[in-house]
């Protein structure tokens, strides 16, 4: 009696655990309004049709789901690249990592001391209520963007000392001192009858907002999707190809990747490069994937200073016992072969971390460390770590152990630390794995956040310059005046507490300076300052992936998010 | 009344009455048959479950894998061997744990009665009504952050310590149930009367004739101490990789479901089958011992 008591029980429990998986799937079924323009999911496109052809509609599906419509106020990159489908800026960078004018007729002309930026924005252009796309827009942005309401990044938009409207289509920018990487700025407009700056979080338009982008929202459904339909006052004309975009939410990246292949949603975004295997074998489903790199890294931050959360504005008061010295961090760089990690954890489809500006305008021409485990050994041994008794060194008592960090149910993360586990034990460094959740790496100074006391050895992240301007990166990450201490409540992100006055000199002329040559020089003299003194060991260049079928043509992503969808009106969907 | 497990007849008693439990026998030989694989387990594999080769990721059972290679080409066999021998010591140490404070809450509270049971069943019952898991957590995290020195870094010993003293409610009000019963019988009345210690009264006389509910009791605890952990594990708050476990083994694995099947069906088909067996064999035990049941 009491055996088959168990055997039901474990049967209804393992019903319960069916049910419980097959509810991932079911509020996945695409609605309705999908129409004609979903291709039957055993459909392999043979021969492409010639050109665009007008109508159908695309599902975009997303495993975050975005809060909020405005700019102004928008946090994550899922929100940035919705917002993209309608909303347009003056200056937009385009797959190739280049400025491309949108809402301004040309890229903008500046003055000969720099401090004057004048430009002249495209005739005709309209917003989704109808409204004329005026000059006053851009005066409205300014001010939202400067408010304290905004939830963006003011960098570069706070030296603007004055922004006046010359005439409806002629913008008049002067800085109050020289702001070289001026063409980010205005990558987003906002139309000026959104509402009151100071009840921006209150607007109706944050629900039912309108653009100048192809795309206007029909739409909201919270928790399932958000239907775009095509802007009637959009400036050209018999575009976009599309009748509509639905951007449907997904419970996980997992589900999306089976609707992909099933067919029944056209693109994914934001796969990462764990799903490289599983992209390879869709490939004969229809299934193909644009990805471009965006300065992200994944790497290593090493700490200077001790471990103990005294968070010594000069890592020299307390360092750590270990890691303070070169040799060591540069035993650590020799352990570590970056080639094989690409090539095998991301099958061969990331570059192995050459310097902290490896790509786009102001890229380093800068090897990729020397994988050695010899040398790791020599220099070691030189710095007085011995061989114990288990194979892991030990110096006046201390073992060579240190523990690493990263988010915890990352795969790719654990299988790298993993790998690295195994790497630094052939030349006798232990590393112990202690990952915690996201929120805790990455807590701020107030929550007693483990980088920014300090209270780690080695963590491992993803972070990168913004490549048209690697100025705020550089400055704080690896900035003197950048490292989170008491006194400045945590502000900065030099969690390494890596201080190198040239390097700091460097940043800040760069940011000064004007002629593009001149500052690339600057950056990499930085770049390659910082591989030498290795505060930082770059692991690989991270990727923006985004999964689409080969029936959704022209997806070209641009490597910011703000412009995903820069090119949405030339979206067309084979039948 | 039966008297302490002493006489060989008694256990030839319970081992005839156990073998009429077939499920019983199944569940206990498959237990510690792979109670035998793990704790032998250099024996049987030929393979490292540490060393990793990147050029042999993913491949699937052969005669040299038999279970396959997981996502850094390590064999799975080994891993699941390796693997198991962390899940059965976090189960023993977390059951050592919890049975060893059950007990000694439970005898003092049925024994003693009055407010000190009133108070010690109040917070059984707070035990009882907090969310383990998050406890678990949290705890977990807590436990990894101190530097003890005796410890060896990512030991299992804290998330085991931490899962038994989780779960120690369930034999808290067994024993004391039993010793409710047990302090009213004649032959505790007499020692007592004789002018016995309570601690002579409570080991010697009430905890001999209660240990079959207990031996019932750690047996299942076993299985569900090896279920705690996996789960934690899976989550990845529990042992932390690249000490295999099943818990961890299984965790993440289902971006692979299916493009490697392997490496996500033979750690989760360990977990089953130790905890059913395991679950069964309490079963069997329980019938077996419980004096209720003798006809």
């Amino acid at each position: 009696m009491k055996s088959l008591k168990i055997t039901l029980s474990f049967l209804f429990i393992l019903s319960l655990l069916l049910t419980a998986c097959g509810g991932n799937t079911a509020p996945t079924a695409a609605p309705d309004a999908s129409g004609g323009g979903e291709a039957p999911a055993e459909a392999v496109p043979t021969a492409a049709p010639s050109g665009p052809i007008s109508g159908g509609t695309v599902i975009i599906g997303t495993p975050q789901e975005p809060q909020i419509l405005n700019t102004l106020l928008s946090g994550s990159s899922i929100e940035d690249a919705v917002i993209s489908l309608f909303i347009e800026g003056l200056i937009q960078v385009n797959e190739n990592g280049e400025y491309v004018p949108v809402l301004a007729k040309d890229l903008p002309e500046i003055s000969e001391d720099g401090l004057v930026v004048t430009y002249h924005l495209r005739e005709g252009v309209k917003w989704s209520d109808g409204l004329d796309f005026t000059c006053e827009d851009v005066t409205f942005t300014y001010e939202g963007i400067m408010s304290d309401l905004s939830q963006v990044s003011t960098s570069g938009y706070s030296l603007i000392e004055s922004i006046e409207c010359l005439d409806p289509l002629t913008v008049e920018v002067a800085f109050s001192e020289v702001y070289a990487p001026y063409l980010r700025l205005f990558s987003y407009i906002v139309p000026r009858n959104a509402g009151e700056i100071d009840q921006m979080e209150t607007w109706d338009y944050n629900q039912k907002p309108t653009g100048t982008g192809p795309f206007v929202l029909e739409e909201l459904a919270p928790g399932d999707h958000l239907t775009f339909v095509r802007n009637p006052y959009f400036r050209e004309e018999d575009k976009p190809y599309l009748d509509s975009v639905i951007i449907k939410i997904l419970p996980s990246r997992e589900t999306g990747m089976q609707l992909l292949k099933t067919g029944e949603i056209h693109a994914l975004w934001d796969v990462t490069e764990a799903d490289f295997p599983a992209l390879a074998q869709m490939e004969a489903d229809g299934v193909s994937y644009v990805s471009v790199q965006n300065g992200d890294i994944e790497q290593l931050v090493l700490n200077f200073g001790a471990n103990d959360g005294s968070a010594p504005a000069d890592p020299a008061e307390n360092p750590h016992p270990i890691l303070y010295d070169l040799r060591i961090r540069q035993a650590i760089q020799y352990a570590i072969n970056k080639q094989e990690i690409a090539d095998t954890l991301l099958y061969g489809n990331v570059k192995p971390g050459a310097s902290v500006l490896s790509f786009g305008q102001y890229a380093c021409d800068l090897p990729v460390s020397e994988y050695d485990p010899e040398k790791a050994k020599a220099l070691l041994e030189e710095s007085g770590w011995k061989s114990g008794s288990d194979g892991i060194r030990e110096k006046d008592g201390t073992r060579l152990s240190l523990k690493i960090a990263t988010t915890t149910g990352n795969q790719l993360r654990e299988q790298t630390e993993q790998v690295l586990v195994e790497m630094l034990k052939q030349v006798g460094i232990e590393l112990v794995i202690e990952n915690v959740p996201s929120d805790v790496l990455f807590a701020g100074w107030e929550s007693d956040g483990m980088r920014d006391h300090g209270k780690f050895d080695i963590v491992m992240y993803t972070t990168g310059p913004y490549i048209f301007a690697p100025d705020s990166h550089l400055y704080s990450n690896y900035h003197k005046d950048s490292i989170p201490t008491a006194e400045n409540e945590g502000s900065g992100a030099n969690f390494s507490r890596y201080i190198n006055d040239d390097v700091s000199a460097w940043i800040d002329d760069a940011f000064v300076t004007t002629d593009d040559a001149q500052r690339h020089e600057f950056f990499c003299k930085v770049a390659e300052q910082i591989n030498k003194d290795i505060p930082r060991i770059y692991l690989y260049d991270r990727l923006s992936i985004t999964a689409y079928r080969t029936e959704f043509h022209n997806l070209v992503i641009s490597p910011s998010f703000v412009d995903f969808a820069w090119n949405a009106q030339e979206w067309w969907l084979e039948p | 009344m039966t008297t302490p497990a002493e006489s060989p007849s008694l256990f030839l008693f319970f081992w005839r009455r156990f073998r009429k439990h077939r499920m019983a026998l199944v569940g206990g030989f498959i237990t510690l048959l792979i109670a035998v694989l793990v704790a032998f387990a250099p024996l049987f594999s030929r393979h490292d479950p540490m060393t990793q080769n990147l050029r042999q990721r993913f491949q699937p059972p052969s005669a040299e894998h038999w279970m396959g290679t997981d996502d850094l080409g390590r064999d799975l066999w080994a891993r699941v061997l390796y693997g198991g021998r962390i899940s059965f010591s976090v189960g023993f140490v977390a059951m050592a744990v919890s049975i060893g404070l059950g007990s000694l809450i439970g005898l003092i509270s049925g024994y003693y009665g009055g407010w000190l049971d009133a108070m010690l069943m109040r917070i059984t019952e707070i035990f009882l009504s907090t969310p383990r898991l998050f406890i678990l957590i949290a705890l977990g995290m807590f436990l990894r952050t101190l530097d003890l020195p005796w410890l060896k870094p990512g030991s299992f010993l804290p998330i085991a310590a931490v899962i038994g003293a989780l779960s120690w409610m369930g034999t808290a009000r067994l024993v004391r149930a039993s010793t409710l019963e047990m302090r009213e019988y004649e032959f505790v009345l007499a020692s007592r009367a004789l002018g016995a210690s309570d601690l002579h009264v409570l080991l010697r006389r009430i905890f001999p004739n209660i240990a079959s509910p207990i031996i019932v009791s750690a047996t299942l605890g076993l299985a569900d101490a090896i279920i705690s952990e996996s789960g934690l594990s899976y989550l990845g708050f529990g042992v932390q990789l690249p000490t295999p476990t099943w818990g961890n083994m299984l965790s993440n694995t289902q971006n692979q479901m299916t493009t490697a099947p392997w490496t996500a069906i033979f750690p989760g088909l360990m977990i089953f089958v130790v905890v059913i067996a395991i679950n069964y064999l309490g079963d069997g035990l329980r019938d077996a011992l419980d004096p209720r049941s003798i006809q």
